[in-house]
């Protein structure tokens, strides 16, 4: 007899840049959306960690923006992007 | 290039709750009334109880068919609508979601619809005078399985902003 198993815990959250990135490159989440070939309503839940992207999207992401994809998607609270490049306020 | 059609903003949570509530109240005050009909108890009320009572179902197919209307259509509400090819990975993966769970509560409907006539046995006899209650009761099927998926996507979604 099969032993009944736990259900699969929850993963941890999704960090994302995406929102700085965005603003830095003065864009609305239309524009963002129509780059990456999605509705804008699903750059709104990626922002918010509703949703964790497939690969695909996150590469399309990654090079869009010119960035790796763990610069824009972390397991752990990302940093300011400045911290990380030039090591923090000196 | 985006080949996506533009959608209409998502209404707020709590307003495609409402119409879901209206909807599935609806169908659930039609389901009650049809099936007092077929098993006699509606027959059996005093008369003066039964005008109140098909008010009732008139106003719970007031409901069905307000939420119906607006079920009908789930990019009206700005939900995902159309082929896959035409929709984003999330919006695949939301309506993939309501289909299977949709399709649960049919299986499990089909169930417990088959283990009840089971149950009646040789008593199905009884329900052909009652044809208007199994007709409605089939209508009441047909009102639900088609807009089932979208009402749990309305009712489940999150507010876009």
């Amino acid at each position: 007899m099969v032993a009944k198993t736990n259900r699969r815990p929850t993963p941890p959250p999704l960090h994302n840049r995406l929102p700085v990135l965005r603003a830095e490159r003065g864009l609305s989440r239309q524009d963002l959306a129509a780059a990456v070939d999605v509705n804008y309503q699903t750059i709104g839940y990626l922002e918010r960690g509703e949703y964790a992207p497939s690969l695909d999207l996150a590469f399309r992401l990654s090079e869009y923006f010119g960035l790796p994809i763990e610069a824009i998607f972390s397991r752990a609270p990302l940093t300011p992007l400045s911290e990380t490049v030039y090591g923090g306020p000196t | 290039m985006n080949t996506l059609t533009a959608p209409r903003p998502l209404p707020t949570r709590a307003h495609r709750r409402r119409l879901v509530t209206v909807y599935a109240t609806g169908l659930l005050t039609a389901l009650v009334v049809s099936l007092l009909r077929l098993t006699g108890t509606f027959d059996a009320v005093a008369s003066g109880l039964r005008l109140p009572l098909l008010i009732v179902f008139l106003l719970a197919a007031a409901g069905v068919l307000y939420g119906t209307v607006h079920l009908a259509f789930p990019a009206r509400l700005g939900l995902p609508q159309g082929r896959a090819a035409d929709l984003d990975e999330r919006q695949v993966a939301r309506v993939a979601q309501a289909n299977t769970v949709a399709y649960r509560a049919l299986a499990l409907t089909v169930l417990l619809g088959a283990e009840s006539v089971l149950r009646s046995g040789g008593h199905l006899t009884a329900l052909q005078g009652r044809q208007d209650a199994v007709q409605g009761l089939m209508l009441l099927v047909l009102l639900t399985l088609p807009f089932l998926p979208t009402a749990i996507l309305a009712w489940t979604e999150p507010d876009a902003d």
